[in-house]
């Protein structure tokens, strides 16, 4: 539950064992890649100085980089394979065994894809003509009916019949100029709607001048005439007819035993589907590497836990050499959380994602977030339909559908806790109170609960900032060390102001002093860091620091106030829960029960957890960034980019 | 029914338009610098100068500049507006887009390198109907084909195997046939009140286009009736289609300008008297009657009629760029401009 620690990998070996290097890198897989190059040529690349590395050294002097562009031919043969086998999935674990070079794949791949063509060479020729076939049953369509043979039609010496269709617009056109061209033209009943079909028939010494005006009308010649074709249209139509049925189930038969080709291949298929995938990969590899005549150099970062298993896989021939992160080679963050919290990590990242050294702060929001949505929309019946929607949706892979399961177990125990079920409070006893009878509690829990939370997210920020060597902001920061002791002491007076503690005056001195103090210590934050480091006091210090500080120190009594009072909002939205649904119960009386109740209850209940539910689910994210990142969270991280991400 | 924020940003926008005194010192500026120096110190336009040197400036790069401001203001407007309106706007753009793809068709068939003039189109605006990468890369007719993803542009230019010289004018003219017959099929659906005005214009603009259309094929082209009909505008105001085709058949240039002298709101087109061209007594005609409306409408007449005022402007300060490259006397610029200054 927390970042995972990093090593920075660099790898030399020589350069003929660049496939197997490649093959094992892409198959780890858990790796971001750096740019190897820019890494030398800004001495970063650490190789041990020792008598077996001098020549990875010495040819580090003379690196250039690779960056060829991905062979077309890869593409194409990979689409090639998709348009056969529409489902090849991706599956590193079949390249684990293989050997073969790029030039072998590619040529193997050539000639699996050659053997399918000529295996469904038969196959697409029966569709083709099945295709013709309705071109032509179309077309002849059209003549039905006429009793005169087409090849008759065909051998008139002094007409030329052609049938085609226009567009609506230039149908008019065609009606506008008809008087005037010498051909007789018949509307033919059209079977789509888009286009209107003609029968032109041309006396031939005058086909010129009609062929201009049919041309420049953008008409389309109905496809599908076969002169070989006799005999009356009809004739002809009870044909092709004959025919379309023939080859419909020809092909049907051609499809089934391709189809059990096509299966008994498969393996294969995904074989050669996940080899070009690699080869396609180790191109986006080899741009971030380096080369030398004789040696490759790889840079990486590596998960700590993962690095020996790099190294056993890469067995013996390559220099490896594992380092610690060093805070200027800006390390990304791989965020590493249990089942409970992981799908609370789109949160975070909506936010931001933390860096290499802060805290993550996916565990305590998902624990604040199950508990604030379950507090305000605490309800068994209504979490468990969320709860079976978010399973449901987390199983198809929507990520947000774990969010909802997980804040939906929290809605059933405060529906056990508050004794509601779909909003009806007489069938369950309240475990601890009913929202309506008992508001005052319902409310200040809310606030105590939220003070915790704030007491907690500034204990994570004085962490983060220890961790980033904020000093300033630590000790006199507004969400530091003195903001902390301030709010403490705030607390702890109001505390004894309501008589929840004793009153004792000098105590409360004591604690006034204290604020006070911690109050000058945040105005003065930075004069004070100048003398800390022996600087002079007004050093980087003017009138304008001393203006703006002010404000921000009445800022942070502000937001203390406002950030503590926020989280009565956790009370009020479990109020606004139980009254929503009092709205639609005494509608369902005034509608006289009976069945028609029971619906206004079904669609108040509907409407309930879709449109509460989603306001809830926005009031606890707006709680989350705003109240407690604010005191803790910068996530100004960058993300830990996986090879497979990274060709993406 | 209304569009407060459409109208809203149309009269945003409009404030920008050239005032008749900017005209008047731009006709008076000595070079196309001056004038490229007048347009960024002092107008709108320098926004769409402002990472351009005085240096780097030339003729076409400034006119293309310009032209694109009118793809980018149409797209502006078309979050504005929803429904039939924004069928119609859209169908605007596409217009700006169908000019684009004619002269890259131009270049193809001069071989010209066409990355080169795609950079000075307005090729820019997502909800393209053509594929302008896909047509800068083609390198034959088949695949400049490809690039068209409209099935009704598709449709009409099917039929051309080749794209010849001798055929390169009816490729155009059928294209611009498609974009006509789809916005009268538009117009049907924005016939409602507020927009009757601006559908009875469009309407006499398609009947103007048929007029000099007829006219220029008698005058020049020698074509025969059934030619000129094949290319027609349908759905004018006036002018209906047997109305026109007796226009067409008319026997020689004299009985047509005749037969038009009998329509009083056209009969301005082919005025003997007048020094402009036809094409500017058009565009002056259009010109005024999109000003009327710009100032007495609201929703997509406004819009529109924002739009075509602004491809005038645009238009007179390319005439004044020419101008100005030709070395073209002040005084006589007035008469190649659009607007009167």
């Amino acid at each position: 539950m927390a970042i995972e620690k990093l090593n920075l990998v660099n790898v030399v070996g020589k350069n003929p064992d660049i496939d197997r290097f490649q093959k094992v890198i892409y198959l780890f897989n858990d790796l971001e890649l750096i740019d190897a190059y820019a890494d030398i040529d800004e001495g970063r690349f650490t190789i041990p100085v020792s008598e077996e590395n001098i020549d990875e050294i010495m040819q580090m002097a003379r690196i250039s980089r690779k960056s060829k562009k991905t062979d077309p031919k890869i593409g194409e043969l990979k689409e090639k394979l998709l348009a056969v086998y529409k489902d090849l999935k991706v599956d590193k674990d079949l390249l684990k065994d293989t050997v073969a070079s790029k030039e072998e794949i590619l040529k193997e791949t050539e000639d699996f894809i050659d053997y399918l063509d000529r295996e469904s060479g038969k196959l697409q020729f029966s569709k083709e003509s099945l295709e013709k076939t309705k071109q032509s049953i179309n077309y002849y369509s059209y003549l039905s009916g006429i009793d005169i043979p087409v090849e008759r039609i065909k051998d008139l010496k002094f007409f030329k019949v052609q049938i085609g269709s226009l567009t609506p617009d230039n149908a008019r056109r065609l009606k506008l100029i008809y008087p005037s061209i010498p051909s007789v033209i018949f509307e033919l009943e059209s079977k789509r709607s888009s286009e209107k079909v003609f029968m032109v028939l041309t006396l031939l010494e005058v086909d010129r001048e009609t062929e201009r005006v049919l041309k420049a009308l953008d008409f389309m010649p109905l496809e599908g005439e076969d002169p070989s074709f006799i005999g009356t249209p009809d004739h002809i139509l009870g044909l092709l007819h004959e025919k379309e049925a023939a080859l419909t189930k020809q092909i049907e038969g051609q499809q089934s035993e391709f189809n059990g080709l096509l299966e008994r291949n498969r393996k294969k298929a995904e074989l050669l589907y996940n080899e070009l995938l690699f080869m396609e990969s180790s191109v986006y590899i080899e741009d971030m590497m380096a080369f030398s005549d004789k040696n490759f150099y790889f840079s990486a970062w590596v998960p700590e836990k993962r690095s020996e298993e790099l190294k056993n896989l890469l067995g013996d021939g390559y220099t490896v050499i594992f380092e610690k992160p060093l805070r200027e080679y800006d390390p990304p963050t791989k965020l590493k959380n249990n089942w409970i919290f992981r799908p609370f990590e789109q949160l975070v990242l909506m936010y931001g994602i933390p860096n290499y050294y802060e805290l993550d702060p996916t565990p305590f929001l998902s624990i604040t977030y199950i508990f604030c949505f379950g507090y305000m929309f605490g309800d068994v019946g209504q979490g468990i339909v969320p709860l079976l929607a978010g399973l449901f949706a987390e199983k198809k892979g929507i990520k947000l559908g774990g969010v909802f399961a997980r804040i939906s177990i929290a809605s059933i125990i405060f529906g056990f806790l508050y004794g509601s079920v779909f909003g009806i409070e007489t069938i369950l006893p309240a475990l601890w109170l009913r929202p309506m009878d008992d508001t005052n509690t319902l409310l200040l829990t809310a606030v105590v609960c939220g003070v915790v939370m704030l007491l907690v997210a500034y204990i994570y920020g004085l962490i983060n900032k220890r961790r980033e060597h904020e000093e300033r902001e630590e000790y006199f920061g507004k969400n530091g060390l003195s903001g902390l002791i301030i709010y403490v002491s705030i607390l702890v007076l109001v505390l004894m102001l309501y008589h929840f503690i004793p009153f004792d005056q000098l105590f409360e001195d004591v604690i006034i002093v204290l604020i006070v103090i911690c109050t000058l210590l945040v105005f003065l934050a930075v004069p004070l860091m100048n003398v800390i480091h022996k600087r002079k006091f007004t050093y980087d210090v003017d009138g304008q620091y001393y203006v703006s500080s002010f404000f921000e120190v009445f800022e942070m009594y502000l937001s203390m106030l406002s950030n503590t009072i926020s989280f009565i909002r956790v009370g009020a939205f479990a109020l606004t829960h139980v009254g929503m649904f009092m709205a639609f119960q005494t509608i369902a009386d005034m509608v006289g029960g009976g069945i028609d109740g029971i619906i206004v209850l079904i669609i108040g209940n509907i409407f309930i957890i879709g449109l509460e539910g989603l306001i809830d689910y926005i009031q606890c994210l707006r709680l989350e960034f705003y109240e407690l990142f604010g005191k803790y969270y910068t996530g100004n991280g960058r993300e830990f980019v996986t090879i497979e991400k990274g060709i993406k | 029914m209304p569009n407060p924020a459409l109208d809203a940003k149309v009269r945003a926008l409009q404030k920008d338009y050239l005032s008749v005194e900017d005209f008047k010192e731009l006709i008076e500026k000595e070079t196309v610098h001056e004038v490229f120096s007048f347009l960024k110190d002092n107008t709108h336009y320098g926004v769409y100068f402002s990472g351009v040197q005085e240096e780097d400036i030339n003729r076409t790069s400034l006119e293309n500049t310009l032209e694109k401001i009118i793809e980018t203001d149409t797209d502006k407007l078309l979050y504005f507006v929803l429904g039939a309106d924004r069928n119609f706007l859209r169908l605007v753009l596409q217009g700006i887009h169908l000019n684009s793809f004619v002269i890259l068709l131009r270049g193809l068939l001069k071989n010209r390198d066409l990355t080169q003039i795609v950079e000075n189109l307005p090729v820019e605006s997502m909800r393209s109907k053509f594929d302008f990468n896909q047509a800068v890369a083609a390198s034959d007719w088949k695949h400049f084909k490809d690039s068209i993803k409209d099935p009704a542009y598709k449709r009409a230019v099917d039929g051309y195997e080749e794209l010849t010289l001798s055929n390169l004018f009816e490729v155009e003219k059928t294209l611009q046939r498609v974009y006509y017959d789809q916005l009268v099929r538009y117009l049907k659906k924005i016939n409602s009140g507020e927009n009757a005005e601006l559908v009875r214009l469009i309407r006499k603009q398609i009947d103007i286009e048929n007029l000099i259309w007829i006219y220029r094929a008698k005058k020049f082209y020698d074509l025969r009736p059934e030619e000129i009909l094949s290319f027609i505008y349908l759905g004018g105001k006036f002018l209906s289609p047997d109305r026109l085709r007796d226009l067409a058949m008319t026997e020689s240039l004299e009985e047509f300008l005749d037969e038009v002298g009998q329509y009083q709101d056209y009969r301005f087109l082919f005025d003997t008297d007048s020094k402009l061209s036809i094409e500017r007594r058009y565009k002056r005609y259009m010109h005024e009657q999109f000003r009327r409306l710009l100032y007495f409408s609201g929703g997509l007449t406004l819009a529109y009629s924002y739009l075509e005022l602004l491809k005038d402007e645009i238009s007179d300060l390319i005439s004044i760029i020419e101008a100005k490259r030709y070395r073209l006397d002040s005084k006589e610029i007035d008469r190649f401009l659009i607007r009167q200054v």
